[in-house]
């Protein structure tokens, strides 16, 4: 906790500051509203937001396990063989270099304006680093534990489920903690094209009608629950990987006793 | 009877139009319940050889024998230990020392229930459910060491285990093998380049020469069991430590 209090004082000089000048120059609502009205416009339509909030949530949910499960199919194929690893990999990188803000107008062509679009652009906003993380994870297995392994007469599916899988999970979980961060803005640009619930639509709705404070909440709220994924992601990793979080050695002194 | 023969064995690297010629004709065995030690100069070969041995690489001509049965180019035939520990990180002692029994379908459930009764003699009592990153150098070759045992196989490779750890462990460590060794009557093939643990622990020393590896010299240790650490000032021991010097200057 403590590591984030310097981030914290920060945020919290810079709203200040925002308020005071606001104040001080006078400036209209509609054009930028004070961090405090934007936290009254928040409290006063929660039940619209929450409402809002629900459908966000649902379709992040969806395309980051969707994402997940494809990633890890394709990571484990790709691994187990190489020459569809040279063929496929360099296109995934090419594939990012494709503006998401194009191709999702042709999911919702494709899809419709119900959920499925949305639930697509998240999938494949995530897709990309978890796929690349459990990719370079599998890969960084020392070769000498490989080997032990080997030497103790390992099939290939022991070496890859004691071994290589878990050698991968410090890097997978960097992954899944970026795509996470990205998820939910993944939906709101999907529901920001065409939809009739969500974030993003509540957002269009209100810089339409010239509701500047109700952008500002609706971008706090997306901000709030990015962490809140994230943070639900860090604390999977750390129960998933607790020697990962364990690194204090003892001191040697403090307990060999061997030659007693 | 010989646990382990290797004869013959040769092996040379082609790679990019080099030529590199590993070990050349090396022969040698390990008697049920005897310590052999091989040493040679640094980058000899002597791991290519063990890399054979365990199954890893085959050799270009010679075999290896397990209990007079041709085991060249097999895998899961020996126990091995390297120089690194190689416990994985995500398991904790107990879980990282049964593997081997979890790789060859021995019910890990008996596996566990032995390597605890081993803990205290391993000296990783209180330690079982921690993490290899908790532990000291010592402690988790000893660990290694414990999971290599627990292989259960007839013959332990080891490679320099004690080659990372400062002087006072290693000599700890050394003394505590030879109890080890001495308590289950295992037959144990050691790779190390310092002369005086090969002494100090061996029935019998083999020298390598300088790439291409061959066996120099063979070099009997009459010195009498249990050693403690005063054997290094016996006259005996001196003098096996002089004619090894001797026959590794003249490979090299």
């Amino acid at each position: 906790m403590k590591k984030y209090f310097p981030s914290a004082a920060f945020m919290a000089a810079f709203l200040i500051l925002w308020q005071f000048l606001v104040f001080l120059f006078d400036v209209e609502s509609w054009f930028l509203p004070s961090p405090l009205l934007i936290l009254k416009t928040l409290v006063e339509s929660s039940d619209l937001l929450i409402h809002h909030t629900i459908t966000t949530i649902y379709e992040t949910l969806w395309g980051f396990f969707a994402s997940v499960v494809t990633a890890f199919i394709l990571a484990v194929v790709m691994d187990t063989y190489p020459t569809i690893k040279k063929g496929i990999y360099p296109l995934l990188v090419v594939s990012q270099t494709i503006p998401i803000i194009f191709i999702a107008p042709l999911l919702m062509v494709w899809f419709g304006y119900g959920l499925l679009p949305k639930i697509f652009v998240v999938a494949l906003v995530c897709f990309f680093p978890i796929v690349v993380s459990l990719v370079e994870g599998l890969e960084s297995v020392d070769p000498d534990m490989v080997n032990l392994l080997l030497i103790m007469g390992a099939t290939k599916s022991q070496i890859f489920r004691k071994v290589r899988f878990p050698a991968a999970f410090p890097s997978f979980f960097s992954g899944l903690k970026i795509a996470a961060t990205y998820s939910v803005m993944g939906a709101v640009i999907g529901e920001w094209l065409g939809a009739s619930r969500g974030i993003g639509y509540f957002m269009i709705l209100s810089s339409k009608s010239f509701r500047v404070d109700r952008v500002f909440a609706a971008i706090a709220l997306i901000s709030f629950l990015s962490l809140a994924f994230f943070g639900l992601i860090e604390l999977a990793s750390r129960l998933a990987m607790p020697w990962h979080y364990k690194n204090e050695q003892i001191p040697q002194e403090l307990y060999d006793d061997t030659n007693e | 009877m010989a646990v382990i023969d290797v004869k013959g064995v040769s092996k040379t690297f082609y790679s990019s139009g080099s030529i590199l010629k590993a070990i050349k004709d090396i022969s040698l065995s390990v008697n049920r319940g005897e310590f052999v030690s091989i040493v040679g100069p640094s980058g000899c070969g002597k791991s290519t050889l063990f890399n054979i041995i365990s199954g890893l690489q085959l050799p270009d001509s010679g075999e290896i024998r397990i209990n007079g049965e041709n085991v060249t180019g097999k895998k899961g035939k020996v126990a091995y230990m390297p120089q690194k520990d190689l416990l994985f990180p995500w398991r904790t002692i107990i879980d990282n020392v049964v593997l081997g029994s979890e790789i060859q379908g021995i019910p890990v459930k008996q596996a566990r229930k032995e390597a605890l009764n081993l803990m205290p003699l391993f000296g990783l009592q209180g330690f079982e459910h921690s993490y290899p990153s908790e532990l000291s150098g010592g402690m988790r070759q000893r660990a290694a060491l414990l999971r290599t045992f627990l292989c259960k196989k007839d013959i332990m490779l080891l490679d320099e285990p004690f080659g990372r750890l400062d002087e006072i462990t290693k000599s700890k460590m050394q003394k505590w093998l030879l109890d080890v060794w001495e308590r289950f009557q295992t037959s144990i093939l050691f790779i190390t380049h310092d002369i005086e643990e090969a002494v100090f622990l061996s029935d019998r020393v083999y020298v390598f020469s300088d790439r291409p590896a061959v066996v120099n010299a063979e070099i009997k240790v009459n010195l009498s069991r249990p050693r403690s650490q005063d054997v290094i000032n016996h006259p005996e021991f001196l003098n096996i430590k002089r004619r090894l010097w001797k026959a590794l200057k003249e490979s090299i």
